[in-house]
């Protein structure tokens, strides 16, 4: 069968974007990984009882400090906050953690501001909101038990989830040896790296497809209009999964687009887009899914219109 | 229904599928293609990365998982010959033309002087990405001087009647999936004759208002997320010199003094 050279090449670039996409994800999502399984074994459950304020409020403001902490992407951030809430983390916390430590910190700051030429009226907008956003589900969830954001562990005793969180339980009953929670601290890396890995590679194919097949001029249609470029933009941040780090400089590449526009992509992409959206299916029930996802776009729609009507972001 | 011993085995082939990729990511690491996926600077990462992942695929030959997907395997395998398809696209540089990768065999750039000068003038080496940061902050003390800038050409039916086309290089900024392409519109001086289309050139001359600043016209480049010419400025070229494409085109780098990056 012959293959015409266009749909090779389109094929290879479909390939090479795929491909980039899982490489540049897979350190953080290794780490977010190991930082769960050996947090599963080696964090006892009074220490975190300790250190983590029950007021869901402080709560919330202390998962957002965490975030500045430990910066983490958001493909690998969403198996340890599995754990942290298996762990009894109140859901404040760990859902603001969640959703900010990907934005809000040094190094996603500063790319924001090089990409937008040493302006910070971007990134400081962008921290605010995605800072705002973070607290609004966050206190959502001050009702919720982790139980109510978890799936159930018995759905899912073949094939899935939290298999590895079933096969932790013994270890805190029998308190074994440094090698065997070695071991186990191993297993469940492995098992939320394969997990999180199978998402992340749909997520990788998606985003691909559409940068591939996207046909030429579709989003700059959009961009004279203020409702719809702030509708295309955070369409497009869900397609696309770009990393948090690089989002800016793309988002500074539409230079027809308001301001208020690029906002909105920039707000939304870390925070909400296809392959999170299947991690978050994978790992959380239904309802929790629904929030992480309405209440994000909402906030991001409502305030980049206002400032975008106001003038506010600029260009 | 499978037993145990079944699930076992089978959950090693994801163990497999992890010393895959760390092979690849090995791989592409000590060899020359790693600019065609990600950022250079983030090759010590990636390094760890595929120790890691040899690491965690060795464990997992030693001590699989109790439970095993096909779909999940199947997806890891895909990623394995997505990466030897994109591979066979890098190795035969299907696809590289229009970003300007079109002689991966050429030889190691050695950093050229700041300044070159060409028919008495004194020109500043810089790179596109330097040169559009320096149009869209309107830096009137750097606007006026003369440049010397690198790229690949886009031509366009309607430039071509006012001796213009656009020159493009395409900035990388963590993997390939976001490299977006930065450019210029340039004018030739009257008598000129305009480059090929894909071509190599360095164009040396200065910046001027661009006519109807702010409308755009900004075609598509494979590969790159999106693209955008200045809207502010028009290169006004004293002269024009083809030049073998370069052996990584992206720009990895951007500086906001002498020397640039070129």
């Amino acid at each position: 069968m012959d293959v015409s050279p266009d749909v090779l090449e389109s094929l290879q670039l479909f390939s090479q974007v795929c491909v980039s996409i899982v490489l540049e994800a897979t350190p953080f999502l290794l780490l977010g990984s190991l930082v769960s399984g050996f947090f599963e074994v080696f964090v006892p459950q009074e220490r975190i009882d300790k250190f983590v304020p029950k007021n869901p409020l402080a709560g919330a403001l202390f998962g957002v400090f965490l975030g500045m902490l430990m910066p983490c992407c958001e493909c690998g951030i969403v198996a340890l906050v599995r754990r942290l809430l298996a762990k009894n983390v109140p859901p404040p916390t760990a859902v603001a953690f969640m959703l900010a430590g990907p934005v809000i910190n040094p190094v996603v700051l500063a790319s924001t501001v090089v990409a937008f030429q040493g302006d910070w009226t971007m990134a400081w907008w962008r921290m605010g909101l995605v800072g705002l956003m973070a607290l609004v589900v966050a206190l959502a969830t001050r009702r919720m038990k982790a139980e109510d954001i978890l799936k159930p562990l018995g759905a899912f005793s073949s094939q899935a989830l939290f298999g590895s969180l079933d096969e932790a339980l013994p270890l805190t009953v029998l308190n074994p040896g440094l090698g065997s929670r070695l071991k186990a601290a191993l297993g469940h890396s492995l098992g939320d790296f394969l997990d999180m890995g199978k998402i992340l590679v749909i997520g990788a194919v998606v985003a691909a497809a559409f940068k591939t097949w996207m046909p030429e001029g579709l989003v700059a249609m959009f961009e004279k209009d203020l409702l719809m470029s702030v509708l295309a933009m955070m369409i497009l941040a869900v397609i696309l999964s770009l990393c948090s780090q690089a989002d800016a400089f793309v988002a500074a590449s539409f230079t027809g687009f308001p301001g208020a526009a690029k906002l909105a992509f920039l707000a939304l992409g870390p925070v909400l887009d296809f392959k999170l959206v299947l991690m978050w299916s994978q790992s959380f029930r239904k309802d929790f899914v629904r929030i992480l996802i309405t209440l994000p776009v909402t906030m991001v729609f409502a305030v980049c219109m206002v400032l975008g009507a106001a003038k506010w972001v600029g260009q | 229904m499978r037993s145990n011993v079944a699930v076992r085995w089978l959950s090693r082939l994801d163990g497999l599928m992890l010393v895959g990729l760390s092979v690849f990511v090995f791989n592409l690491v000590l060899g020359k293609d790693y600019w065609f996926y990600l950022n250079p600077k983030f090759k010590p990462l990636s390094l760890t990365s595929a120790v890691v992942l040899a690491g965690l695929g060795a464990f997992g030959l030693w001590r699989p998982l109790a439970r095993w997907s096909w779909w999940r395997t199947g997806l890891f395998a895909l990623v394995l010959a997505l990466a030897v398809v994109s591979q066979a696209g890098v190795d035969r540089d299907m696809g590289g033309e229009s970003l300007g990768q079109d002689n991966p065999s050429a030889p190691v750039e050695t950093a050229p002087a700041s300044r070159v000068k060409m028919g008495g003038k004194e020109y500043i080496r810089i790179n596109a990405g330097e040169l559009y940061d320096i149009s869209g902050k309107h830096l009137q003390d750097k606007l006026g001087l003369n440049y010397a800038m690198r790229g690949f050409v886009r031509r366009l039916p309607e430039l071509d009647k006012d001796q213009e086309f656009i020159i493009y290089r395409v900035a990388l900024y963590c993997c390939f999936a976001d490299t977006t392409a930065v450019g210029f519109k340039v004018k030739l001086p009257p008598g000129a004759s305009l480059p090929k289309n894909a071509e190599w050139v360095v164009v040396y001359g200065q910046l001027t208002g661009l006519a109807g600043a702010g409308e755009k016209d900004e075609p598509a480049i494979p590969g790159a997320v999106f693209a955008s010419i200045s809207p502010y400025n028009l290169f006004q070229a004293d002269r024009l010199e083809s030049e073998p494409p370069l052996k990584t085109p992206f720009m990895y780098e951007w500086h906001e003094e002498e020397p640039y990056a070129y």
